[in-house]
């Protein structure tokens, strides 16, 4: 069976919409992960009731291999959906989503083994498993605890599917860049350019004096719009601080001891903000439907 | 009446690592329970899977044994006024009760004769007690992770979602997590899909939840998974390499255990064993084959949640993942052979070893001094080999192949050291220096690994003290203790002969300003640290404590020295002779305490002329004929025989003791027989503290 990567995305987008998620965009910001996107983030917090399911390409500078490596790229797709509060039959449900899929679950290896996720840059952790199918980790399950230093109440359920550890696996390819994207086109032909052009950049010729600047300038906005009740902006520059860190780290500029304080500055403003989210009028006034 | 009790805790995937904790404080909580309560239970049996945690009660008592309990009201004195008849105080009580004041009696307590009765408590329900203490019971379950899912913010481990629990015919009332106990449980996620089981009792519980396949019992799936193991390997022609960590890990990652045997391709044999093994084991818990000759073989056993019927695809899967995963390490083992390791090392100037004792490059520079000063205590013959050991051991922390595998560090600077061509004494000694791991883990086999091992681990400990990072309770973030067992393994293995003090002050001088303790008050610490830690590996080592006190103090500076009159001890204290006289020294010290006299005070010379026995003279003359035979063997290190030295002096000693008073009237005489008995003691006293040994008929 072969299914097209974004047969793939377009399947559990769809999946998840019957069970009443949103359908939401990537955010257009440069993030690590989909979880660093305010329709996560920010909207765990507090007490109303969502749910959103989206597809988030994700940047880890330091993840590229110039396009070499079948297994690892600079940018991946993360396919993220947030429960909150956490329905009692979640497990089953997601198991429901493979099966969507394609996957015929009584022929394979299923297992969910213990993985506590944490983001030391959003101030945020929480507990659940790596989903693993014959040995391959496909998604990340978890439920979340804290965020922006906040404990969660009532607490979300985030499903973190790898789309394309999980396209490998239909299409019993060794190389994601061997994947079809659409009946027309390759994964390398949309990507390929992407991976080597991107890998350079990161590892070779980012301007680390510029970043280093770029940071505190971005840090800087952060607190100011902090300072005036605009925590969305703010947390788009945040989110810049974030990224700017990850290049500067793949660039091997920073030092470990700056290390941990570049991610500490993060996870001020990241705090900073969700303390900030909650007190906003605004969130209060525009309560969000639970769909049944 | 006896019921048979059951709990079933259904919940969501337990981490493998919990499990067995998990269920013990279950099972401890509930016998505590009943027995708080009085409830008779028998014997329990518990069982988990990663998402069931059972405890089976065959026999409980169904309900509580009435008990009876003495209820006092006034004084007899203020019960009966001057005609006999009850006080309003005494009807008062009797009224309270719902009693006549006839049924009450007067009994007599510690403050006198009062007025009361026996009240009859009858015995609570088991069920009731159950279904009240159930929930507390589980809410207590502590865990070193906890999370919150539900509204009522309980507190578990993972979400629960169902519960069974029946006592008899009836199912206990309770409700936790916003769950409801109930009669059913369910079977295998995934072999046994949206099977809810009914479940009356123990025996329908075992045989359903194996048809619907869960194996709920941990042994069972042990069992399964070894037979599993070794068939496979059979098959396999192979050999599989013993891992009872991973084994006992992979118990609880499943319901229904099976073993699927996968190849690799032989191109990844290019890598190094220990590569392959680490990758197989600590990416994918898969087991290792090897053939005859101990060389690996292409080929993997996975434990899986599987009854076996899809093994064919499952293995295919499996064997994927394993290629990309050996593919990283090849590209690692390649990118990183391609700087060397004597460039890394400069960069180890970015790697922090501990705050506030600076980098890796800093601690590299000290390993150099203090290898080269130990290497020269030990007169190692290829000096530099080892500094240059030292020089490089710590740069394979900055390859790709450690980053991702941490335990593999030290195991990759030997064989990149070994790949550049670097000596076998430089590359032998970088791979073995984290070794010991644990007691039951080999020291290292060369010298000069050895000597690499002890600085290093010697240069942690004594600059988390210099800077006052002392281990208290449980808090022992750089593993202090598990490093200075280590250090102390080594010198014992190994035979190294060695003052700790020494080593202490040369590795303490090397962190120069660092320091923020003094020296000797540093050293105080650590020796005391140091002390505890060798009473703790001699313990292991199956010393009575009362052979380890007589050494450890004497001479823990030395740890093998200690160890070798240990032994000595250890081997002559059946031997009556040494007994008495071991006896007899602690009278000995015993009568100098009395006279508060140091046996270490410097000795008058002893005065013949003040003897009044022959006794004393032909002690004092053995004495001195033992003195340098004594001396001469503890030169040599033969403890044994300073030891039965020391027994052919038992005559000789009874004999004083039973002729000689010490305690004579004349105070010179006695100062000098004192003078005569504190020689004794001396002679031996710096080789072991014998008065500390336990005579075999008390006990040791």
């Amino acid at each position: 069976m072969v299914l097209r990567f974004q047969d793939l995305f377009l399947a559990l987008l769809r999946f998840w919409a019957d069970r009443g998620c949103v359908i939401q965009m990537p955010y257009d910001v440069e993030k690590g992960a989909g979880t660093m996107n305010p329709e996560t983030f920010l909207r765990v917090l507090g007490p109303d009731p969502y749910a959103v399911a989206y597809v988030e390409p994700s940047r880890r500078p330091a993840d590229g291999r110039y396009g070499e490596n079948p297994n690892r790229v600079q940018k991946h797709h993360q396919l993220q959906v947030v429960l909150k509060p956490s329905p009692a039959d979640i497990q089953l449900t997601y198991l429901q989503s493979l099966e969507r899929i394609g996957i015929r679950l009584i022929e394979h290896d299923v297992r969910f083994e213990e993985d506590n996720w944490e983001s030391p840059t959003l101030g945020a952790w929480g507990v659940g498993w790596q989903v693993l199918l014959d040995g391959l980790e496909i998604t990340q399950f978890t439920y979340f605890q804290q965020a922006g230093g906040l404990d969660l109440d009532p607490c979300s359920v985030e499903i973190t599917y790898g789309l394309e550890r999980i396209g490998m696996f239909l299409n019993n390819a060794d190389s994601c860049f061997d994947l079809e994207w659409s009946p027309s086109t390759s994964y390398r032909a949309i990507r390929m350019r992407d991976e080597v052009e991107f890998s350079r950049y990161n590892f070779e010729v980012a301007d680390p004096a510029l970043h280093f600047k770029w940071f505190s300038d971005f840090e800087q906005e952060a607190s100011r719009l902090i300072e005036l009740g605009l925590v969305l902006p703010a947390y788009d520059y945040c989110l810049k601080c974030s990224h700017v860190f990850n290049v500067l780290d793949a660039r091997g500029a920073v030092s470990v001891s700056e290390r941990a304080r570049l991610i500490q500055r993060v996870r001020v403003l990241a705090c900073q903000i969700a303390a900030g989210y909650l007190k906003s009028p605004a969130q209060i006034s525009t309560p969000l439907q639970v769909p049944n | 009446m006896l019921l048979e009790f059951i709990i079933e805790v259904g919940c969501e995937e337990i981490p493998a690592r919990y499990i067995d904790s998990t269920l013990l404080q279950l099972h401890e909580n509930l016998v505590k329970k009943l027995q708080e309560h009085s409830l008779g239970h028998g014997v329990i049996h518990s069982y988990a899977t990663p998402r069931r945690l059972v405890l089976v009660a065959p026999a409980l008592e169904d309900q509580q044994v009435d008990r009876s309990e003495l209820v006092t009201g006034p004084p007899q004195s203020a019960a009966f006024d001057a005609a006999n008849n009850p006080t309003p105080a005494a009807r008062g009580f009797a009224a309270k009760h719902g009693l006549a004041v006839d049924q009450l009696k007067c009994v007599q307590t510690a403050k006198g004769l009062y007025l009361g009765f026996e009240k009859r408590i009858p015995g609570k329900r088991a069920l009731e007690l159950l279904s009240q203490e159930l929930p507390r019971l589980l809410g207590s379950i502590s865990f070193p992770k906890s999370m919150r899912w539900e509204p009522t913010r309980f507190s578990f481990v993972r979400p629960i979602r169902w519960i069974l629990c029946r006592l008899g015919d009836e199912v206990v009332p309770f409700t936790i997590a916003g769950v409801n106990a109930d009669r059913f449980s369910y079977g295998h996620r995934v072999l046994s899909a949206n099977s809810r089981i009914e479940v009356t009792s123990f025996e329908s519980y075992r045989n359903q939840l194996l048809n619907h396949k869960v194996r709920f019992d941990a042994k069972d799936r042990l069992e399964t998974i070894q037979s599993a193991l070794t068939t496979e390997a059979a098959k396999a022609g192979a050999r599989l390499i013993p891992d009872p960590k991973l084994l006992s890990l992979v118990v609880n990652l499943n319901e229904f255990p099976s073993v699927v045997c996968g190849t690799f391709s032989p191109d990844f044999l290019r890598l190094p064993k220990e590569v392959l093994v680490t990758v197989m084991r600590e990416h994918q818990k898969y087991f290792s084959l090897v053939d005859a000759r101990d060389s690996l073989v292409p080929r993997f056993l996975a434990v899986v949640d599987s009854d076996g019927t899809h093994a064919e695809q499952i293995r295919a899967g499996h064997e994927r993942v394993l290629k990309a995963r050996l593919a990283d390490a090849g590209f690692f083992w390649d990118l990183d052979r391609k700087v060397k390791l004597e460039h890394r090392t400069e960069r180890l100037d970015r790697v922090v070893f501990q705050q506030k004792l600076g980098t890796m490059l800093e601690k590299t520079q000290r390993l150099v001094t203090l290898t080269g000063f130990l290497g020269k205590r030990l007169q190692v013959t290829s000096l530099d080999e080892v500094k240059q050991a030292a020089h490089l051991c710590k740069a394979d922390l900055i390859t790709d192949m450690v980053k991702e595998f941490t335990d593999l560090q030290g195991v990759m600077g030997g064989l990149y050291a070994r790949a550049e061509g670097l000596p076998d004494s430089v590359s032998d000694a970088i791979y073995e220096h984290y070794r010991p791991q644990t007691l039951e883990d080999a020291s290292p086999e060369t010298l000069a690994g050895a000597i690499l091992s002890v600085a290093d681990k010697l240069d942690s400990v004594v600059g988390a003290f210099a800077i006052g990072q002392v281990p208290t309770g449980s808090k022992d973030p750089l593993a202090l203790r598990r490093q200075t067992l280590g250090l102390i393994k080594v010198l014992l293995d190994k035979k190294i002969s060695i003052s700790l003090e020494k080593i202490f002050l040369k590795s303490f001088a090397l962190f120069k300003k660092k320091a923020t303790r003094a020296q000797a008050e540093t050293w105080q610490d650590v020796a005391s640290f140091l002390k505890d830690r060798l009473r703790f590996i001699f313990k292991e080592q199956a010393f009575h404590y009362d052979e380890i006190n007589a050494v450890v103090e004497i001479c823990f500076d030395n740890p093998y020295d200690c160890l070798e009159r240990l032994r000595a001890i250890a081997s002559i204290r059946g031997s009556a002779d040494f007994e008495a006289v071991a006896q007899g020294f602690k009278r000995i010290r015993n009568i100098l305490l009395k006279f508060g006299l140091q046996v270490s005070a410097e000795l008058q010379p002893i005065d013949v002329t003040l003897f009044e026995s022959e006794e004393e003279g032909e002690l004092a003359a053995a004495v001195q004929a033992v003195q340098p035979k004594v001396r001469k063997a503890a030169r040599a290190r033969d403890y044994a025989r300073a030891f039965e030295l020391m027994a052919s002096l038992r005559p000789t000693i009874d004999l004083f003791f039973d002729k000689v008073l010490v305690m004579a009237e004349d105070p010179k005489i006695r100062a000098n027989r004192l003078n005569l008995l504190r020689g004794l003691l001396q002679t031996f006293l710096n080789i072991a503290d014998v008065s500390e040994i336990v005579p075999a008929s008390k006990g040791a």
